[in-house]
């Protein structure tokens, strides 16, 4: 069972995409697998024959419990029976003591309290991930952990999001920014490589555009700041008090609908329920989002003269920024539009974003 | 975020209150101990520590032990409500009640009614319900039902300590007079707890497992024992969803009627005495509104009409049990 994101101590298998007797490729999905947060299909680490599903469906079984066997295709029964029993005999799942989530710190940043999380150190290059409106550094865990082993990553809770302080009173682009650099520059980044996603793609693009000497790459996933039209799922996020109002505006979000479960929407509503978020997010929409039921940033005219090495990615059936903002941009942009993905194609095509952003690099 | 008991939780939820609202107020016998005495002082913090640690905070004008007087309590407490505080009134066993029922139920249950709509009753009754304790048929009871039936009253009947915290600290800031039920068996169960101030709204009922075969409805602690046999019977592949109620009043009928659709087979599981509780008014609900959706008769499982037994071999039998509800549903199935 693989562990996807600190939060994660379960999870449980909602469908195999393969048969026992299959062959499968090394990074190839062959399983669907579901956390608290996100149903997901799983890469396998290593090419072999699907000798055999170890759990049932539905059931839950903690992070590095055996799920199933790949092998040589004429491997003996006994042999694969032999190994779950021996598997199973050795295997203590991980300790509850919270060790991992101890790995997110806390900064104080023009005097509020910024959660964030590093992965990986002692490599070259710098990855910083910002996330969007109303998510948290977590939207990062199919990307921050796999890049982890070649680049020094990090990624943050916004003001008034995640773990990081809601009482805020201010929420303009410039701000949201100055938090962002700042915090690159108490960790003494330099030359990063900054990863954003919608109005977190719109704080990177302004970042670079103020400080090409931090910024050395972007690479923004359906940002803010390209055009006019955006969707009223950012009123409607903040609106919505119960699961029966926020489960159709999630759904926005995804390609595929079913990723929103209930636990997630759960998931969302314990973040919203916290006093302040919604004075938060309110400020936020007002000062950066929204503007007359139209997007008030725009920075698109500024790309040109943009020093940084940028990369856009944008899902094909996004239905909260249109696709068509990727189209009428000038040529220092290299552009990605992939089918089958909405709004947060970094988790929908997570393996397709990784590779852009370590090509970027 | 971090983990906390039932117990904690609601004591976080208060404290955190208190600090942030100086008009809310604690009383009830021994909510500290020894005012006025030589004695320990904050030696209780209530029959179950619940509120230990609110009297050396907040003193003695915040948090009042009061006489062993129910209807002094609730009296003092709608009065203190509808005159600008918000009131927290800790009844102890809901047994007890019976002595102040006209202070909940003609007094602050219809101010808002009874003035136009021109007063407002923020008061929160704590209260402890159930079997379990060997505490025989006196402090033993659940009752929650005979509250439910009134209009004015809100109802809310937490099964987990996240929910107790965001659903108390809804009821001392909502403006009607809120029963709140804590269940005396549940006060060292864990959960994940933010550190935070939230808030539950009442009406919503919680999906704590999702299931396609069979829907188990329930509210309070019996909640746990619904997930625990949904997960138990997962192996023999049945798969089934648990629709935890959170408050009785507003009842989340949304949530009750698409639980329903989902799976067409209802067991609704309730601690209380069967005759007019939650499981036959949910019943009823489901009957009327949704009987097209059923594929078998709506099941409940509830003790039988009689008192809650002192013996402890008897009481294990009254309450429902984990193997209760799995023939039950297995019959249902078949």
């Amino acid at each position: 069972m693989p562990k996807w994101g600190l939060a994660m101590k379960e999870g449980s298998v909602t469908s195999w995409l393969k048969n026992e007797g299959d062959k499968i490729n090394k990074g190839e999905t062959f399983v669907e697998i579901e956390t608290e947060k996100v149903v997901n299909e799983f890469e396998s680490p290593e090419e072999g024959i699907l000798l055999k599903k170890v759990i049932e469906n539905d059931i839950k079984v903690p992070v590095g419990s055996l799920i199933a066997i790949l092998g040589n295709e004429n491997t003996d029964t006994n042999e694969i029976e032999k190994f779950v029993e021996d598997f199973q005999s050795n295997f203590t799942p991980p300790s509850d003591d919270e060790e991992d989530s101890n790995l997110e710190k806390i900064i104080q940043i023009k005097d509020i309290d910024i959660n964030y999380l590093q992965l990986g150190e002692n490599n070259s290059k710098n990855i910083v991930f910002v996330h969007g409106f109303g998510g948290d550094l977590n939207n990062w865990m199919f990307n921050q952990e796999e890049l982890s082993s070649s680049f020094n990553t990090f990624s943050i809770d916004l003001p008034g999001h995640g773990k990081s302080s809601k009482n805020i009173d201010q929420g303009s682009l410039e701000y949201l920014s100055d938090i962002v650099n700042d915090f690159c520059n108490q960790n003494n980044l330099e030359k990063i490589c900054l990863v954003g996603h919608s109005l977190g793609g719109g704080i990177c693009l302004n970042i670079a555009l103020a400080n090409s000497e931090l910024v050395e790459s972007l690479v923004l996933v359906s940002p803010i700041g390209l055009g006019k039209e955006i969707d009223n799922y950012v009123e409607e996020f903040i609106k919505s008090e119960s699961r029966r109002d926020l489960k159709p505006q999630l759904e926005k979000l995804y390609f595929n609908k079913e990723l929103i479960t209930r636990d997630l929407v759960n998931e969302v509503l314990k973040f919203k329920r916290l006093d302040g978020v919604e004075k938060a997010l309110q400020i936020i929409k007002d000062e950066t989002l929204i503007e007359n039921n139209n997007q008030k940033t725009f920075l698109g005219n500024k790309i040109e003269t943009l020093k940084s090495k940028i990369s856009i990615i944008w899902g094909e059936n996004d239905e909260i920024i249109p696709n068509s903002h990727i189209k009428e941009l000038p040529s220092n942009v290299e552009t990605h539009i992939f089918k089958e993905s909405g709004h947060m194609s970094h988790i929908e095509k997570s393996k397709e974003v990784n590779e852009i952003i370590v090509k970027s690099n | 975020m971090s983990k906390k008991t039932f117990r904690e939780s609601i004591n976080e939820a208060i404290k955190q209150e208190m600090r942030r609202d100086e008009n809310v107020i604690v009383l009830g016998e021994d909510v500290a101990g020894g005012a006025g005495t030589k004695g320990d002082q904050d030696a209780w913090g209530g029959p179950m520590a619940v509120t230990k640690g609110l009297a050396p905070e907040f003193g003695r004008e915040r948090v009042i032990d009061t006489p062993i007087t129910e209807s002094a309590i609730i009296g003092t407490a709608a009065g203190a409500a509808l005159t600008g505080l918000r009131p927290i009134a800790d009844l102890m066993f809901v047994d007890f009640m019976g002595v102040c029922f006209d202070q909940i139920f003609n007094q602050a249950g219809k101010f808002r009614y009874m003035f136009g709509g021109k007063a407002v009753t923020p008061l929160t009754i704590r209260t402890m319900y159930g079997g379990g304790l060997r505490a025989a048929s006196q402090h033993s009871q659940c009752l929650y039902p005979i509250f439910t039936h009134i209009p004015g009253l809100k109802v809310v009947i937490p099964s987990n300590p996240y929910d107790a915290k965001g659903l108390f600290v809804q009821a001392v800031r909502d403006d009607d007079p809120v029963v709140f039920f804590e269940h005396k068996m549940m006060y060292d169960d864990e959960g994940e707890v933010p550190d935070e101030l939230y808030t539950i709204p009442f009406g919503e009922a919680n999906f704590t497992r999702e299931g396609k075969d069979v829907t188990l409805i329930s509210m309070g602690r019996t909640v746990n024992l619904c997930n625990q046999v949904a997960d138990e019977i997962k192996k023999d592949n049945i798969s089934c969803s648990v629709l935890d109620l959170r408050t009785l009043s507003p009842l989340d009928e949304d949530s009750i009627l698409e639980a329903v659709d989902e799976t067409g087979r209802v067991v609704i599981v309730d601690e209380s005495y069967p005759r007019c509780n939650v499981a036959t008014d949910i019943s009823a609900l489901i009957s009327d509104k949704a009987f097209s959706s059923l594929k078998a008769p709506i099941k409940m499982i509830t003790p039988p009409h009689t008192p809650v037994p002192f013996s402890p071999a008897l009481e294990d039998l009254y309450l429902p049990s984990a193997d209760n509800i799995k023939k039950t549903i297995s019959n249902i199935l078949n």
